[in-house]
């Protein structure tokens, strides 16, 4: 073992509502991907962290731990940053105490559009190509509604995971970080990326189907069920998400927008995100 | 018989009213129900206090001129669903 292998990188994330530092070992190409695929949720270290888990690698065997504790080890590196991410993130939303809705957060000139959706939907590949068409990320994953008096969202701007229909689709280089079928974008690589709140103006509900891509309002009640049922925490407080699911979707014009292609539903959404409030 | 039927509203019951169209959570659930302008107008004929669907179809009929046999099928499946659902408690 040489002194440059028992230097360490350590970052300050904000994940969620959770502070975590991130250590790696410093010089490997492996920790300095993993370090660059968190760049967006990169916090000032001005808090200690509430967790610090420490990537190792040690005779060829690559291992995450919390504290001294074990979490995974793998002689497959890259996927060992993949399950790492995911860790992170199941591990964060299980810990979320206020109201957040499994969804997709896009923004354009200081107003959100939520897509609440559970996984599988399309919520990532409509991020990446919103991001290549000038749209602000937020998230794909978890919109946190700390404020209990508005429908500000939190920014949670993880990586990007997609598949690889969907990076062909969007004529994107392959990326560092890959397992078989995914590969993983730090989303500031792809466009601009919002780190703090913006306030939610639209809903929109996605509809995968073929042909012309459509926009067409949905019952503002439909759009509060939708958050409810997409929450990720509803029953640990079931009347307060309810009052602010049905908040938010007061506030907050719902569409249904259909669409085949990514590509083609994005100037829809930002024609969304433009049209005056109401 | 769903005319035979008498029921009295659940307690503790959270209302929140949209664009015209009530959701509502029961306070033993975690998700809520999502009612249409028509079942919107039917539970709150059952919070105004009508408690047969004979009482809901007049408090229609009279606040929205509503023809009464044309909305009674409505009616009946509305409660069916509100009781089913524990919004409405059968009374004896």
């Amino acid at each position: 073992m040489t002194a440059q292998d028992l230097r360490l990188d350590r970052v300050a994330l904000g994940v969620l509502g959770r502070r975590w530092d991130l250590v790696v070992p410093a010089g490997r190409t492996l920790g300095a991907e993993l370090l660059d695929l968190v760049g967006d949720l990169v916090v000032p270290t001005h808090e200690p962290a509430e967790d610090t888990w420490t990537l190792r690698e040690t005779d060829g065997r690559w291992q995450l731990y919390r504290g001294d504790a074990l979490l995974l080890a793998s002689p497959d590196g890259p996927g060992l940053v993949v399950d790492t991410l995911r860790l992170l993130n199941t591990v964060a939303i299980d810990d979320e105490d206020v109201f957040a809705v499994h969804a997709a957060v896009l923004a354009l000139d200081g107003r959100a559009a939520i897509v609440p959706a559970v996984s599988g939907t399309g919520k990532t590949t409509l991020c990446a190509a919103a991001l290549g068409a000038g749209l602000t990320y937020l998230t794909d994953e978890a919109a946190r509604f700390p404020d209990e008096e508005a429908t500000k969202v939190v920014a949670y701007p993880r990586p990007l995971s997609l598949l690889s229909a969907s990076q062909a689709l969007l004529g994107l280089a392959p990326a560092p970080v890959r397992s078989q079928t995914e590969g993983f974008y730090r989303a500031s690589l792809l466009g601009n990326v919002e780190r703090g709140q913006v306030d939610v103006t639209v809903v929109v509900v996605l509809d995968r189907r073929p042909g012309l891509p459509e926009a067409t309002r949905l019952p503002r009640s439909t759009a509060a069920e939708l958050l409810l049922k997409n929450s990720f925490n509803h029953y640990r407080d079931p009347r307060g998400a309810f009052l602010r699911a049905t908040a938010i979707a007061a506030a907050a014009p719902s569409w249904l927008l259909g669409y085949e292609d990514a590509p083609a539903a994005v100037p829809l959404l930002a024609g969304l995100l433009s049209a005056p409030r109401g | 018989m769903t005319q035979a039927l008498s029921w009295q509203v659940a307690d503790g019951v959270l209302v929140q009213e949209i664009e015209g169209r009530a959701m509502l959570l029961h306070p033993a659930s975690t998700s809520a129900l999502s009612l249409n302008e028509s079942a919107t107008s039917i539970w709150a004929a059952c919070t105004a206090g009508a408690a047969t669907v004979d009482e809901v179809v007049e408090m229609l009929h009279d606040a929205l001129g509503v023809d009464a046999d044309a909305i009674r099928a409505d009616v009946e499946a509305a409660v069916q669903r509100l009781l089913h659902e524990g919004y409405l408690l059968a009374t004896p």
